[in-house]
């Protein structure tokens, strides 16, 4: 194999990896405020792919404005499950919390394949579909947008954890939340605020992610396991290097199927989860500590 | 510091690192075989991670622990529970889904030891154990006074029974050297007065060595052998408590602190 | 002592309770509906002593069934080994594996395992549907031969039934054995506080990862039993959707219940039956059971029961509350 057809796999491994990327760091927003692994995550990214393709079908509003409504209404849902499962069983136990989001998920899943069906679907592409060439590697329109909305997506969250009084605060209630609701930071704003970034940038990660891989009900399952081994690639607790461990598990990943064997790219990123659990659990860029027992 | 008395524990240059802050910088600490040694200081001063240290729930960055001459420094805090350190906690850990008794009968765990078959198949190895860790936490809930209390829900208990019972089921497990974390925090003055006579006889009916983290220095003069002053994660003073309360650097530590007195 | 007379008595009860069900009902319809069920009661049991008493969730539990199953399968089939010790090998795949998987993840503080076993679970539905020469890929392969003991052939189903109902009474009686024990209270011990439990010399890391491999053992013992009935094997059984079930029969019937797991496996697996619809929504079914019953219920149907029965007898509360 050349050159040119690792770099060709690098470009997808990159693509791939921004989504798992964003995955990532919905889940590590989550945990920070309210120390659960959310389940329903790869729902997130699901309902934004799948409602762009049906606002598209049934409003015949263009692709953005589709897009945008899908967000938005992804935003909206993340903020009811919130609201309504889990802030009911605030204060019980992990295992319980754990039940409900996976419950949640499951509901969310099953909802859509009732209402939109079993099938796959595709969305448009943003613009064409003729991929560019650069030195004999080609590049789809599509990654190029991947990697844009990607990058600006981490820009203006790191403004938001490090500028606004509700980005400290939410990075305050990842410290310590008792503290965090003693000096009158509201927790429960906090939980509900992180639902809402996580469902948007689940969504949008979705909504970028479809015109390359179709969707449909039953992708958020993947899309969460591979979200959660960037996470613990990245270190759990740390937004960025979920980001960071969501490329590099992408990249890893179009290695395995363009060298190993396509059929197992899936099992690959369980793979690696195992190893890392194993050898370094607080992941390559972690800083927080994970326990051992 | 001289080695010429026994000691149960010894910490040599403790430091511990939470991000950028230092809870313990270099901490020397050493309990004396018998003793009730009480661990006072300010807030954050770095007594509860000192037991943490000791305890084995957080590890030191820098220094030794040692427990009756041998280095614990890097046992897991259930082996360091089998060979005697034991503590309770300042915010309770109760076992919330569990009966009184079973809350001590699981501090019991480690004195009966039958197998997993023994326990599918009931075996008299099975009934032999039970049995006599059933008698085992008896006992430790007659000596801290919640026999009638014993089926029920650990939950239903008035806090200061909660208290009690986790001090019953760290007797259970018969520790040489208990921690105990503010025992007194959130207990009324007669219910303090009969802790007090509790930990002496700790002590003296069962000889284990006691550690006390405590904010309540009347407790603290009344019961202790010794007292170690921390602040701002050092040790500025080690002494009989009369001594203790003259020393001007732990009165200047202390001052401006709203402690009662 | 500690309800083992009341422990015993119940067992017998339910022993003999399955025993004359098929009397009850009269006809041989549902006998196979009703062997399956107490084959998923055998997992559910198993499940619950994992997620009720140690509070660790797996979402992978199909994965282990089905390697048990597949195992035997393959090795009694294709490759002839005399059924008991396909059998066994099969059993014995489940138990490894969960030990592969649980010591890394169980050594961490922390709910890795879902994840983790979530992974294994779908890559293991990925490996049967896959690995066509060996499991006959997606359609599955079947003259998988039935169960035989000593020269006895199970041929009857309701013989079947019968022998179900015994290995599934054993596993109960085993499961309340074993939380009657030291070995019980240290996992309920970790449920609640981990920090308390290593303080009193629980080695909690080996307690997760025995009860895992404990909690795989018994989805082993029902995969074999369910293969060895149907005489066939295809990888629909065991795929996500199946985990889900067995933690919302858990859930269902009552975490840290014995008796609830069973409630709820057989509720979960006989209501199908008689909801024709239940095939389109049962997905969004069990989410719901799973959402209201932790948010509502958390003690599930059995300690529901528990509760109606202690409001009328308020005087026996200490006895019984502490199940």
């Amino acid at each position: 194999m050349g050159i040119s057809s690792y770099l060709q796999f690098l470009i997808s491994g990159v693509t791939m990896g921004s989504i798992y990327g964003l995955t990532a760091l919905g889940f590590t927003i989550i945990f920070n405020t309210t120390g659960i692994i959310n389940f329903a995550q790869g729902e997130f990214v699901m309902l934004g792919g799948i409602l762009s393709v049906f606002f598209l079908k049934w409003f015949d509003i263009g692709l953005f404005p589709s897009i945008l409504l899908a967000v938005l209404a992804t935003t909206i849902i993340g903020g009811v499950i919130e609201r309504f499962a889990i802030r009911p069983v605030k204060g019980a136990s992990v295992i319980n919390l754990i039940i409900v989001t996976i419950g949640v998920s499951i509901f969310v899943r099953g909802l859509t394949m009732i209402f939109l069906g079993k099938d796959t679907f595709s969305l448009p592409h943003f613009s064409g579909n003729l991929p560019l060439t650069f030195a004999g590697v080609a590049v789809m329109p599509q990654s190029i947008w991947i990697l844009a909305i990607t990058l600006v997506l981490l820009a203006i969250l790191r403004l938001f954890f490090t500028r606004t009084i509700y980005g400290k605060g939410m990075l305050a209630c990842s410290y310590n939340r008792k503290a965090s609701s003693l000096v009158g930071i509201g927790v429960d704003r906090m939980v509900l605020f992180s639902f809402l970034i996580s469902s948007l940038v689940g969504a949008i990660g979705g909504v970028i992610l479809t015109p390359v891989t179709l969707t449909s009900y039953d992708v958020g399952i993947m899309l969460g396991l591979k979200g959660f081994s960037a996470c613990i690639i990245g270190g759990l607790g740390n937004p960025f290097g979920a980001a960071a461990g969501g490329v590099l598990l992408g990249i890893l990943e179009s290695l395995c199927a363009g060298v190993i064997s396509s059929a197992y790219k899936d099992a690959f990123a369980f793979f690696v989860l195992l190893v890392l659990l194993f050898v370094k659990p607080s992941g390559l860029f972690g800083q927080a500590k994970i326990e051992r027992v | 510091m001289q080695q010429a008395r026994n000691d149960i524990l010894s910490c040599r240059g403790l430091v511990v690192n939470f991000g950028g802050v230092q809870a313990l910088r270099s901490v020397d600490f050493a309990v004396e075989t018998g003793s009730i040694t009480a661990l006072i200081g300010p807030n954050g001063a770095g007594k509860t991670t000192l037991l943490n240290v000791v305890s084995g729930l957080v590890n030191a960055d820098q220094g030794t622990v040692k427990f009756r001459e041998q280095d614990i420094t890097s046992l897991p805090p259930h082996k360091r529970a089998v060979s005697g350190v034991v503590r309770t906690f300042q915010n309770l850990e109760i076992f919330y889904n569990m009966s009184v008794l079973e809350n001590v009968m699981t501090g019991c765990h480690r004195r009966i030891r039958y197998s997993v078959v023994d326990s599918l198949l009931k075996t008299p190895r099975y009934w032999g154990g039970e049995k006599r860790c059933y008698r085992y936490a008896e006992r430790e809930l007659e000596f801290v006074n919640l026999m009638d209390k014993k089926d029920t829900p650990a939950t239903e208990l008035p806090f200061g029974s909660q208290r009690l019972l986790e001090l019953a089921r760290a007797v259970a497990s018969e520790p040489t050297l208990l921690l105990l974390d503010e025992p007194a925090a959130g207990l009324n003055i007669r219910e303090t007065g009969n802790l007090g006579k509790l930990i002496r006889r700790i002590r003296d009916e069962r000889g284990i060595t006691v550690v006390l983290v405590e904010h309540d220095m009347d407790l603290v003069m009344r019961i202790s052998d010794s007292v170690t002053v921390l602040n701002f994660g050092e040790v500025i003073a080690q002494d009989v408590p009369l001594e203790i309360q003259k020393n001007p650097q732990v009165i200047a530590a202390y001052l401006g602190e709203d402690e009662d007195t | 002592m500690y309800g083992f007379k009341r422990d015993m008595l119940a067992v017998l009860g339910f022993t003999f309770f399955l025993l004359i069900i098929p009397r009850i009902l009269g006809n041989d319809y549902y006998i196979n509906t009703l062997t399956l069920s107490l084959t998923h009661a055998i997992i559910a049991v198993g499940l619950n002593l994992l997620m009720g008493y140690a509070g660790q969730v797996s979402l992978g539990h199909a994965a282990f069934y089905g390697l048990a199953a597949y195992t035997s399968a393959i090795l009694t089939t294709t490759y002839s080994v005399p059924l008991p010790l396909g059998m066994m090998s099969g059993i014995l795949v489940s138990g490894v594996v969960a030990l592969l998987i649980g010591i890394p993840t169980l050594k961490l503080k922390g709910h890795y395992l879902a994840m983790a076993t979530l992974g294994f679970g779908v890559i293991v539905y990925i490996f049967f549907n896959e690995t066509i020469e060996l499991t006959g890929g997606p359609s599955g392969f079947g003259g998988i031969s039935r169960l035989q003991v000593m020269g006895y052939r199970f041929a009857s189903d309701i013989s079947y039934y019968y022998l179900v109902a015994f290995v599934l009474a054993g596993v109960v009686l085993l499961s309340l054995n074993l939380i009657h024990s030291r070995i019980g209270r240290a996992l309920r011990a970790i449920h609640t506080s981990e920090t308390a439990s290593q303080i009193s010399g629980i080695d909690i890391a080996k307690y997760k990862v025995f009860v895992f491999v404990l909690s795989a053992l018994f989805a082993g013992v029902a995969g074999v039993l369910y293969v060895h009935n149907i005489a066939f094997v295809a990888p629909g059984s065991f795929g996500f959707n199946f985990s889900i079930e067995l933690v919302t029969m858990v859930v269902l019937g009552g975490m840290a219940n014995v008796w609830g797991a069973v409630i709820g496996a057989c509720f979960l697996s006989i209501l199908p039956e008689f909801l024709r619809v239940f095939e389109n929504i049962e997905i969004v079914l069990y989410g719901a059971i799973l959402i209201v019953f932790t948010i509502f219920l958390p003690e599930g149907i059995a300690g529901g029961i528990t509760k109606l029965f202690l409001m009328m007898k308020p005087k026996r509360s200490d006895a019984a509350g502490k199940e």
